[in-house]
């Protein structure tokens, strides 16, 4: 399947003829890339197309006539922006030239789509298919006017600091109509190496899944530059119709001059560099600096294999028997659920001491089990499973981390994240691998220390952390993606139609979404949340907390907080679309304000400050200290006043019930009273009658 | 012991000069005695089958009974202090109606008074709590009902 995969991936271009395409003329509306180079999407080149990217015809505006044609980034994964960055403006004759990249307004799709110009080969591919069988360069000259060009070009992209990683028949053009010159074609508009088949792969690369390569060394360019001369030497893929499996194992067992060389006819002058070149030890293959002498008349004596130390009995493992440690992890790997057992038993590691007569790895491998089985809470495939990712590694710490059907170097871990969530595939693996720290096991079993291991061992924890927290927006698995990816550009559902790919282009975008989005859709989705943790270099951990707060109001405020910063730092100055999308879901904090008049206040005033288009203006208006405070004091004077009221109300309910009682004797001592003053007042008028 | 004997003999003493100022008054008195006896007659009942728990409904019937008998008396008093004005007093049946009616507006008085005193407390008391409700209602209508919980959140 994988190969099958790969071989379309390979051959890209589909049944194009090698023949040398014309320059065509563009016509019909054209997209423009950076005012200057016209794109046309209605006259496709589909010879030029690659597994990731559709070519299309393009004409530099300044300079007409000029060939050239453009690849839009189609597919879904992420594309090599660092490596855009180099490439453009490299000149170097064994390189296809990217004159220019960006996004475009891809009008087909009525989205924003990357696009990247190339001067156009005018000879075509060197070979459609990888099956295809072409020509044997036999050219005297093939060093000087082919290979040398080529080596140069990968000299000058390590000297940017970036590999290449699709250098394959497939992938190489004729850059001029006679066929005299061969350029490598584009590496950027797909992860690294994942169209490559495995025949061009180093061994351990091989092993990974193709997503899993990530952009490895110069010294993988150049391993597979040895095995595009092999075949251009030789005008067809030695060991085409052997499985990917089948392929490995050879190249493991009888090394990869071996395999791929060793039953061809090539010339005897040419079998020094390719020896240098396929060495299957990256320490003894051959890098630019010696291709370099090579190509100065400097001979040098052959690379030969170093022997890998041989057991003196063999393990038997499905009936089969192995003498080397590699070997035999390669097979349990290949056979996951039958190895396991093998391994926990402890054969392996008596046949460690006592086979291969090496303690020390005999010791590693029971320390590795030892690791797994701690920490009784793991279920017992779980278990069973790190148990077998850690003996792996400690058998062949040159592979990759192989788990299950996980396999991926370190630094391709982001690639295969990134393509499982770009195929909607499960990334369950993925994340039990980084949960389990079997990277850590990986990179604990290096036999040389580098700062490079120190720092992935800090990502790869952090990493771990972003997982345990995988509830919370700017953590989870999105996080993980964007810090693995440095290109990936941002997949929220709410960029279908656009393309962030820079921390700075997120506002701007959601900006243009503001002015259509309803106001019950939040701006910071999972995807877009991670993507500004990710890539933005300011600390917003206290943004983020307020943004995963279960408090609407604080959610709220974390939210327009998280924008406001970004805008502050950032720019642009005005988000108008977004001040409204925003302004639209303040309810919950203006709601959180007790008094009714303030919360009218916030409703007159929100409108005036959204057409500013000012972010923290917003913010600092709706989440102001004083007026919290004030409407905080205010409302606990106001439920005082309640309280007493109803206490008021209480006490005059309970006294109404002896209302009765008191008015009785109320009533009967007024009646009295009153009754006693009527009979003075009556005696002292008639007794004044009496003496006046 | 002397002392003891001393005030108990103070005490018959008294009794014994009481009862014959009585006499003298009595006898002194007569017309005065008779009239206040027959005329106070609604008083003294009052003062018998008052059982409420003030004891004032005596008071009550007693001063308009008197505040009716003053001028009859005053004349008795003032013209002819005899048996026979006062006799003719009691005898006259519009004098006598007079001060019995003033008795019973009296014990009418006692009886209404309290309930026309409950009505107006009741009154004042369920006024105050419409006006308590009503500013309640205008703290909820600024503050929302979260202002009406009691439990301090």
């Amino acid at each position: 399947m994988a190969r099958e995969r790969q071989t379309r991936a390979a051959d890209a271009g589909g049944a194009a003829a090698t023949a040398a395409p014309a320059a065509p003329a563009g016509s019909g509306p054209a997209v423009t890339l950076r005012d200057r180079f016209a794109i046309f999407p209605q006259n496709r080149l589909p010879d030029l197309d690659t597994p990731n990217a559709t070519a299309f015809v393009a004409e530099d505006k300044r300079q007409r006539g000029r060939s050239m044609f453009a690849l839009i980034v189609t597919g879904g994964l992420p594309p090599r922006i660092q490596v855009m960055k180099h490439l453009k403006g490299l000149r170097s004759p064994g390189l296809m030239a990217l004159v220019e990249w960006g996004p475009v307004d891809w009008t087909p799709d009525g989205a924003v789509r990357l696009a990247l110009v190339y001067e156009q080969p005018l000879g075509g591919r060197v070979m459609t298919r990888m099956a295809d069988t072409i020509d044997p360069i036999t050219d005297q000259q093939f060093v000087k006017t082919i290979l040398r060009p080529l080596a140069v070009a990968l000299g000058e992209l390590n000297n940017h600091g970036v590999t290449h990683r699709a250098i394959r028949p497939t992938n190489l053009f004729f850059a001029d109509a006679a066929g005299t010159r061969i350029v490598l074609g584009d590496c950027a508009t797909s992860p690294p190496a994942i169209d490559q088949p495995v025949v061009s792969e180093p061994i351990e690369s091989g092993m990974c899944l193709p997503e899993g390569r990530g952009p490895g060394s110069p010294a993988d360019d150049f391993y597979a530059l040895g095995v595009s001369t092999v075949m251009l030497l030789i005008g067809r893929d030695p060991v085409a119709g052997v499985g990917d499996a089948d392929l490995i194992r050879r190249k493991l067992h009888h090394g990869t001059y071996a395999t791929l060389v060793s039953d061809q006819r090539v010339p005897l002058n040419m079998i020094e560099v390719l020896r240098g070149l396929l060495a299957d030890d990256t320490d003894q293959r051959w890098d630019f600096e010696q291709l370099d002498l090579w190509f100065n008349g400097r001979r040098m004596s052959p690379v030969q294999a170093r022997p890998m130390r041989r057991a003196q009995r063999a393990f038997v493992f499905l009936n089969q028997e192995f003498l080397t440690p590699r070997n035999l992890a390669h097979a349990m790997a290949t056979h996951w659920d039958k190895a396991a057992p093998v391994v926990l038993e402890g054969k392996l590691e008596i046949w460690l001491r006592r086979g291969l007569e090496d303690n020390q790895l005999a010791d590693q491998v029971a320390m590795a089990i030892r690791n797994a089985t701690f920490g009784g809470d793991r279920s017992r495939r779980g278990t069973n499973d790190m148990a077998l990712a850690n003996v792996l590694i400690a058998l062949d710490p040159q592979a990759p981390i192989r788990y299950r059907e996980f396999r991926a170097h370190l630094d391709g871990f982001g690639s295969v994240l990134s393509a499982f969530v770009a195929r909607g595939q499960d990334t369950r693996l993925v994340t039990e691998v980084i949960l389990k720290e079997v990277p850590k096991m990986w990179l604990g079993a290096r036999d040389h220390f580098s700062p490079e291991y120190v720092q992935l061992d800090g990502t790869f924890k952090e990493l771990r952390d972003f997982l345990l927290d995988g509830a919370n927006r700017g953590a989870g698995l999105e996080r993980c993606l964007y810090e693995m990816n440095e290109s990936q550009h941002c997949l929220s559902p709410l960029f279908a139609k656009d393309l962030v790919m820079d921390i700075r282009e997120v506002l701007p975008a959601l900006d243009r979404l503001g002015a259509r989005m309803d106001a019950k859709t939040n701006p910071l989705d999972r995807h877009v949340v991670a993507f500004i943790a990710a890539r933005f270099p300011k600390d917003i951990d206290p943004q983020l907390a307020a943004l995963n707060e279960s408090d609407p109001k604080r959610s709220t405020l974390g939210m327009l907080s998280l924008l406001a910063v970004l805008q502050w730092r950032l720019g642009p100055e005005a988000v108008y679309g977004l001040c409204s999308w925003v302004g639209g879901l303040m309810a919950p904090i203006i709601n959180s304000y007790q008094s009714r008049e303030r919360r009218r206040g916030l409703e007159r005033e929100i409108p005036k400050l959204v057409r500013k288009g000012s972010l923290p203006e917003l913010y600092n208006y709706v989440d102001n200290a004083d007026e919290r405070k004030a409407d905080f004091d205010d409302f606990q004077r106001a439920r005082a006043e309640w309280a007493m009221a109803q206490q008021q109300i209480r006490n005059l309910e309970t006294g109404q019930a002896g209302v009765d009682e008191n008015a009785e004797r109320t009533g009967q001592r007024v009646a009295a009273t009153g009754s006693v003053g009527i009979a003075i007042v009556t005696v002292a008028i008639v007794l004044m009658g009496y003496m006046f | 012991m002397a002392a003891r004997s001393e005030s108990a003999g103070i005490g018959v003493a008294a009794k014994v000069g009481g009862v014959l100022l009585f006499a003298i008054g009595l006898f002194l008195f007569l017309p005065t005695v008779l009239l206040v006896t027959v005329a106070m007659l609604p008083t003294a009942v009052a003062l018998v089958v008052d059982r409420s728990a003030s004891r004032t409904g005596w008071l009550c019937v007693g001063g308009l009974n008197f505040a009716a008998l003053a001028p009859s008396l005053f004349s008795l008093w003032f013209e002819t202090h005899t048996l026979e004005h006062a006799t003719a007093i009691i005898g006259n049946v519009f004098t006598l109606m007079m001060i019995y009616g003033a008795a019973a507006f009296g014990w009418l008085l006692y009886m209404t008074t309290p309930e026309i005193i409950g009505a107006f407390m009741q009154m004042t008391s369920t006024r105050r709590i419409t006006t308590l409700k009503s500013h309640q209602k205008r703290l909820v209508d600024e503050w929302g009902p979260e202002v009406a919980r009691e439990d301090g959140e």
